[in-house]
Formats: C-alpha cells, sequence, structure tokens
C-alpha cells in the first residue's frame, strides 16, 4: 500500500516535474536564442537587436512576460500569462503579416520547447504564477446568414469593433484615426479584417474567438471573456444562481462565435492570392467605365499583387502600411480603362501630424515609355536612361492624374503634364478606388506606351501612402513586372477550325473504313 | 493472369502521366508544357512500338478496331455511327480550342548563375576574382567568428527583409518581387558558387547581371553602394556558416572545381 501510494504520487507529479526544465534545456535554449533571434529580440531578451529599427512591428521584448497570444484566462494574481503551448505556437507558426517568420522548417519541436523554456527566464512573472483557467471554445455556432447578420449587430453594438476596426474591417475605425499605441509606446494599427493572412495569430475560427475573448496583450485589443465568465458558477453553492452565471457565459460564448462569423464574412480572400503572370484586359464594346464604382467593372478580371517596400535603393522604406493592390483592366479598341484598389487606413492631408512629415497618397502604373523588343525590359525600380518608364501617377488632390516620365527613381519628378490620361478615384472607408483612362495609340509611338491588342505588354503598381512618410522615387511600395494582355477582337477563327478538325476526323475514319474493308471486307 | 494489351498499354500511358505530372513535379519542378507534350508523344511511340512488335500482338491491338469498322454484328452497326460521329466532332473541338489559347506571356530562359566577370571595379578599386581562391578574411583565422558574428548582424540589418531568417529566401518581403529571392539553404545556389561569385553578385546587384539574367527584374540591390568590403566577406562567412554548406575553391587556372575541401 505504501508503496504504491508514493508510486501513484511520483506518477501524478511526472507531468509537472517535466514541465520544469533542465540546466541542459536552458543551456540548449539559450545557443538556439543566440543563433536564432538576437538580431532581432536583442542579447537581453529586451527587443534591442539589430534589426529592430528597420521592422514593424517591432519584435517582442521578452523581459515584459507580455505574450500577444494566449488561450489561458487572468490569473488570481491578475496577470495575462500565455502558456508555454501558446508560446511554442508563435514560435512555431510565426507572426503572420510580421517579419517574425514560423520556425518549424528550422527547429525541432524539442528544440522549441527548449526556447520557450529559455525566452521565459526573461520575465519573472513565469517564476512567481502559472497560466490561469484554460480559455473554453464551446457553444461553436456555425456560419450562416442569420449568424452574420447578429454578429455584425454584435459587432458594431455590444463589442463596438467598429470604433478601431472601422464598419467594413480595414483597422480604421475613428480611434485607430486618432492614433493607438501599444504598451511600449508605439503607434499600432488595429487588424485590416479583410486581409486574413495579416493576422498575426492565425486567422482559424478558433483564433479569432480566442482575439475576441482575451484580447491581444501588449495591444489596445481588450478582451471580451475575460476573466473567466465561469469562474463565480464555481464559487456559489445556490443552484439558481448558478444556472444564471451559466447562462450569461453561453450567451457570451455564443455572441463571440457570432462574432467570428461576421469577422470571417469580412475576408475578401481566404488567404493571401497566389500572383498570376498576366493581367487580361478584356474586350468590351461602347464606352469604358469611367467611375470606379461603375458595374462595368464587375465583368473585368481581377488580379491581386503584393507591395513590398522599396528596399533596394538608399533611401529604403523598411516599414510599409500597404501590402497589396487589386488591378483591373478593360479595353474597347480605342481606350484602355484600369481600375486600382488598395487598402489604406488614411485619406492623409499634407501637414496633418506634427512630429512625422505627411504627404499626399498616389498611386502609379508603370509601362516601358519605349516599344520593347525581344526580353528586355526597363529596370523595374523606374526604369534607366537607355529604358525610360511611364508612370501614370494618380494623387489624391483632389484626384489628378499626370504623366511622369522617369530614367530611374533620382529622375522621378511630377510635373504637370496630361499625357491625355484622364483619371477618378476616391477613399472611401479605408479603402482607394481608382480608375486611370487614355488611348491604346498615342501620337509618340517611340516615346510612350503603346497598347497594341494581341500582345503581352509589361507593367506594375506602386503606390505612396502619405500619412507613412512616403513620397517620391524611393520612398513607396513597390512590385515586380507582370504582363497585361490585350485581349484581341473575337476572329472567325475558331469556327474554320471547329470544322476543319471535323473534316480531319471524318478523313481519318473513312480512311480506315476503307483499307480495312479492302483488306479483310 | 494475363493481361491483355490494352489494359497493358494504357497501364503504361497512365503511369507515364503520372510521373510527368506528378512525380517529377515533387521530386524536382512542374514539367514545361512543350516538354511535357513531348514526353507523352515519346511514351506513345514507345507502346506503339511495343504493341507492334511482333505480327500477333498488332493483331491482338487492332482487332476490336477492325471488328468496329467492319460492324459485322448488330451491337456493332449502331456503336460505328456513335464513333464516326463523336470522333470528328472532338477533333474540331480539339482544333479550336488549341487556336483560341494560342496566347502564351512571353517567358524568355533566364540564365540563374551567369558567368563571372574575371575582376570587378569595386567603389574605385580593381579586384581580381580569379586571384581570390578564398575570402581573404578566411586568412585571419584569428578573428573568424567575430567577422561571422558582425556577417550575421549585417545579415539582419540589410537581408533578412527577403532572404529571410531561414536563409530559404522567404523573408517578408519576398513575394513582391520576381525572380524570387535566392534560397540559400537550397543544394544549387551558394553551394556550388564560389565565394569571390559570391561577391560580384553581392557587390554589383541585380543590375549587375549580364542581360541573360534579366537585370531589370532582380531586386537585389547594388551592395557595393551600403557596404565595405570586409562587410561583404562577412556576409559570405555568416552565409556558409549558417547553411553549413562548403564554398567552391578556384585554383588559380581560374575555372570552378567542385568539392570545397
Amino acid at each position: 500500500m505504501g508503496v504504491g501510494l508514493w508510486l501513484l504520487i511520483a506518477l501524478l507529479a511526472a507531468p509537472f516535474v517535466n514541465a520544469q526544465p533542465t540546466e541542459a534545456d536552458l543551456e540548449a535554449g539559450e545557443q538556439i536564442y543566440l543563433k536564432r533571434c538576437a538580431h532581432c529580440h536583442g542579447v537581453d531578451g529586451d527587443g534591442v537587436g539589430a534589426s529592430t529599427d528597420v521592422v514593424y512591428p517591432k519584435p517582442r521584448d521578452f523581459t515584459s512576460g507580455v505574450y500577444k497570444f494566449r488561450t489561458h484566462h487572468e490569473t488570481e494574481e491578475g496577470n495575462w500569462l500565455a502558456s508555454d503551448a501558446d508560446i511554442a505556437r508563435s514560435i512555431r507558426e510565426g507572426l503572420h503579416g510580421s517579419s517574425m517568420p514560423g520556425w518549424e522548417t528550422v527547429l525541432t519541436a524539442q528544440q522549441i520547447d527548449q526556447l520557450v523554456h529559455y525566452i521565459k527566464t526573461f520575465a519573472e512573472v513565469f517564476e512567481e504564477d502559472a497560466p490561469g483557467t484554460p480559455l473554453s471554445f464551446a457553444n461553436e455556432i456555425p456560419s450562416s446568414p442569420e449568424s452574420i447578420a447578429k454578429g455584425k449587430e454584435i459587432f458594431e453594438t455590444v463589442f463596438d469593433c467598429q470604433i478601431c476596426h472601422g464598419t467594413e474591417g480595414r483597422g480604421n475605425g475613428p480611434d485607430a484615426l486618432a492614433g493607438l499605441e501599444d504598451d511600449w509606446g508605439y503607434p499600432i494599427w488595429p487588424a485590416n479584417l479583410t486581409k486574413p493572412w495579416t493576422y498575426r495569430g492565425g486567422s482559424g475560427r478558433r483564433d479569432i474567438f480566442r482575439n475576441i475573448a482575451l484580447g491581444i496583450a501588449g495591444t489596445p485589443m481588450p478582451p471580451f471573456a475575460d476573466p473567466d465568465p465561469m469562474a463565480e458558477a464555481l464559487e456559489t453553492d445556490d443552484p439558481e444562481e448558478k444556472q444564471e452565471i451559466e447562462a450569461l457565459a453561453r450567451e457570451l460564448q455564443e455572441n463571440i462565435w457570432h462574432t467570428v462569423n461576421y469577422v470571417q464574412s469580412l475576408w475578401t480572400y481566404p488567404q493571401e492570392p497566389e500572383v498570376k503572370s498576366s493581367l487580361t484586359a478584356k474586350r468590351v464594346e461602347g464606352a469604358l467605365p469611367s467611375s470606379p464604382d461603375d458595374a462595368a467593372w464587375q465583368a473585368a478580371d481581377i488580379n491581386y499583387y503584393p507591395l513590398v517596400g522599396q528596399v533596394i535603393e538608399e533611401p529604403r522604406l523598411f516599414a510599409p502600411m500597404t501590402v497589396g493592390v487589386e488591378a483591373q483592366a478593360l479595353h474597347n479598341g480605342e481606350e484602355i480603362a484600369f481600375r486600382l484598389v488598395w487598402d489604406d487606413r488614411t485619406e492623409s492631408a499634407p501637414g496633418e501630424d506634427e512630429e512625422v512629415e505627411t504627404f499626399v497618397d498616389a498611386v502609379a502604373l508603370q509601362f516601358s515609355s519605349k516599344p520593347l523588343s525581344g526580353m528586355e525590359k526597363p529596370y523595374f525600380l523606374m526604369g534607366d536612361a537607355s529604358y525610360p518608364t511611364d508612370l501614370w501617377y494618380w494623387r489624391n488632390d483632389p484626384g489628378s492624374v499626370v504623366l511622369a516620365q522617369a530614367q530611374g527613381a533620382a529622375t522621378f519628378q511630377v510635373g504637370n503634364t496630361g499625357g491625355g490620361l484622364v483619371g477618378q478615384g476616391l477613399h472611401d472607408n479605408g479603402q482607394y478606388r481608382v480608375v486611370i483612362k487614355r488611348a491604346l495609340q498615342t501620337a509618340q509611338a517611340d516615346a510612350e506606351v503603346q497598347f497594341p491588342v494581341g500582345t503581352f505588354i509589361p507593367f506594375s503598381v506602386t503606390g505612396w501612402d502619405g500619412s507613412n512618410g512616403e513620397s517620391g522615387g524611393y520612398l513607396r511600395t513597390v512590385m515586380a513586372w507582370y504582363n497585361l494582355y490585350l485581349e484581341p477582337e473575337p476572329s472567325k477563327a475558331p469556327i474554320y477550325l471547329l470544322l476543319a478538325g471535323i473534316g480531319f476526323g471524318l478523313i481519318v475514319e473513312f480512311s480506315a473504313l476503307y483499307v480495312t474493308r479492302k483488306n479483310h471486307g | 493472369m494475363r493481361l491483355s494489351i490494352h489494359l497493358k498499354s494504357l497501364l503504361t500511358l497512365i503511369a507515364a502521366i503520372f510521373v510527368f505530372s506528378v512525380v517529377v513535379p515533387y521530386v524536382s519542378a512542374p514539367i514545361p508544357g512543350q516538354l511535357y507534350g513531348w514526353y507523352v508523344i515519346t511514351t506513345l511511340f514507345v507502346i506503339y512500338l511495343y504493341v507492334s512488335s511482333s505480327e500477333a500482338s498488332w493483331e491482338e491491338f487492332i482487332s476490336p478496331v477492325r471488328q468496329l469498322l467492319l460492324a459485322r454484328t448488330a451491337l456493332m452497326k449502331p456503336l460505328r455511327i456513335v464513333v464516326f460521329i463523336v470522333v470528328p466532332l472532338i477533333c474540331g473541338w480539339y482544333f479550336s480550342t488549341w487556336a483560341a489559347g494560342g496566347a502564351t506571356p512571353p517567358g524568355g530562359l533566364r540564365v540563374i548563375h551567369p558567368t563571372p566577370p574575371s575582376s570587378v571595379n569595386f567603389q574605385g578599386k580593381q579586384l581580381v576574382l580569379q586571384d581570390i581562391s578564398v575570402s581573404p578574411i578566411r586568412e585571419d583565422e584569428a578573428h573568424l567568428a567575430e567577422h561571422i558574428e558582425n556577417g550575421r548582424i549585417i545579415y539582419y540589418e540589410n537581408c533578412f527583409f527577403c532572404h529571410g531568417d531561414a536563409l530559404q529566401g522567404k523573408g517578408h518581403f519576398a513575394q513582391g518581387f520576381n525572380p524570387a529571392p535566392a534560397d540559400f539553404q537550397a543544394s544549387g545556389t551558394i553551394a556550388q558558387l564560389s565565394e569571390s561569385y559570391l561577391f560580384w553578385r553581392i557587390a554589383k546587384g541585380g543590375p549587375g547581371l549580364p542581360s541573360e539574367s534579366t537585370p531589370w527584374d532582380s531586386a537585389m540591390p547594388i551592395w557595393e553602394d551600403f557596404l565595405t568590403e570586409e562587410e561583404i566577406w562577412q556576409v559570405i562567412a555568416y552565409l556558409y556558416d549558417t547553411t553549413g554548406h562548403e564554398p567552391r575553391v578556384m585554383d588559380h587556372g581560374g575555372g570552378d572545381h567542385g568539392g570545397g575541401h
């Protein structure tokens, strides 16, 4: 009996003993940390490393003990603590849309555990306290039009999400525009809920539920179900009171699930779209749409392109705020029209901020100024002296479009040459939508881009977010060259080819029949 | 059990298509469209050679077709009519869609590792690449660890945006560029190159590429404008140290010799 009892105690205690890292684990964790993590998070874990100044969001300061993502409620001491599994997941999968990559391709599960133990030693709170009760994901409500409608109501009136995330979820609510800061005093923007691949903690249904229920520690995102709404039910002996608390807790869970369903309904794409190598400009009859909200655009193909900071020539843009642009094009044999759509939380006005110099928001389509033969193209960053580029530059003041020609970023200058361009654009609830039109052919065929139908023409898009200090030839978001293809006039060739194919089939068949009958018939 | 010659041919064709469209893309890269077509045609030709290798096998292969064409049974007569209508329609459909889908974007072959120049002018100083068999900082063995450590800092201040923390070319800006940033962990990049080759590629960047390597598309900066000669050697040492690859060593004859040691 005595031995059995001791064995039982030893077995029960085993998981806790194992959870305590050995000296060897901590040492291994330190070695991995110095090799893989210290250049961003700092040798002392304070978030100050070689790349701290050139990334947004900033690397985590581990001495704070604050981790964005946790699946445990507030502790009795009032601490928000991530569990080992929570921290391990952030290391394994990375923080999406930030410069923290997923390490699962590089480190083993054991190495990640060692790392977790090591980085916890930077903060005393992990010695003094342990994570609270685990978050319950019960009472899940599957998505349906009714639940989404309910979720929208809760989003706007109960949880008041739009105050930061905006009514269409682009992270442009009034509090966001007034300026938010994280716990370290760095400026921070609420997530753009329409782009799930940028959700730092993942875009699974439980990830969204977790963020609403427990908030995001260190940021202005508050918890809506913390402390544990069930905690009081465990303490009371009155069955009626207990039932009441449980009913309230269930209602809260259901409300969060409705909100999860609404948030998912805001997604423009479920994941970052793959870049297609060609954008097709469909041929349409009659006048091309001038307005970006014209219904005619629904017929046009939409290609998504990531936009990234110009980090190639000095001065470099390390922390862009724009993540991508959607491009569409239509032509009618005479004219071509482009529609560009991108999310920008702020409609920047020069001089609006005393600390950061602000410029006007702008976008440009880029083409080769000269006709191209063979594979040669202008340098994708505004060309050079032998291969200049045309930039169809639209700026939001109050929406003028001009032609700028550049021979490299240093020469980029916006004048007032119209170049036959017509543009119209608007900033609406955290999103820009712009249309730029021009004739397919111009008089200066050798010095301005021309658009022969049925051919592939290299194009790219570049953007300027004025309130992020972006302007000029260098500080801007860029994209690689991709192809634009102008759909040719529908030809009658397919009908002739159809007939030729049928004829070919018949000839083969009757020849075979003739030969077979002759030899075997 | 003996498989019929038709089943054998069909299984061979399915197996070949499986290899071309699943196995090959899995182990290396997808086969380009035109080449894929030639592979399938070659497979069909091999099957034809097999079935026509003897009189008996050819007879076995062709007899159902012959029975259909001669249509001597009540079942075969309507079947022949159906086949004679369907086959020309398939031909017609194939011909017309083939013509409609004729527009393919230009995609010239890009030389990934072009021949390096024999020397480069680095910030006004002439460096004869052929004479640099190993990185000069490797000769300073006592301080090699410090050089590598400095290389790490340079990497994280400048390179990781595109080439990534894991040195796999998957940094947070990588998706914006085409061609994609180099994957240093892969066997086809720095593992096959000498340190002086890397020096040239880093110092002169995308715009320093010859035209067969599409310099206008490359997002690689001209690092000569940002880093010193020693800093470039340091970051090169960091790349080899972290990936575990060995640089190729050039002898004074100028040629590349594999093996590293």
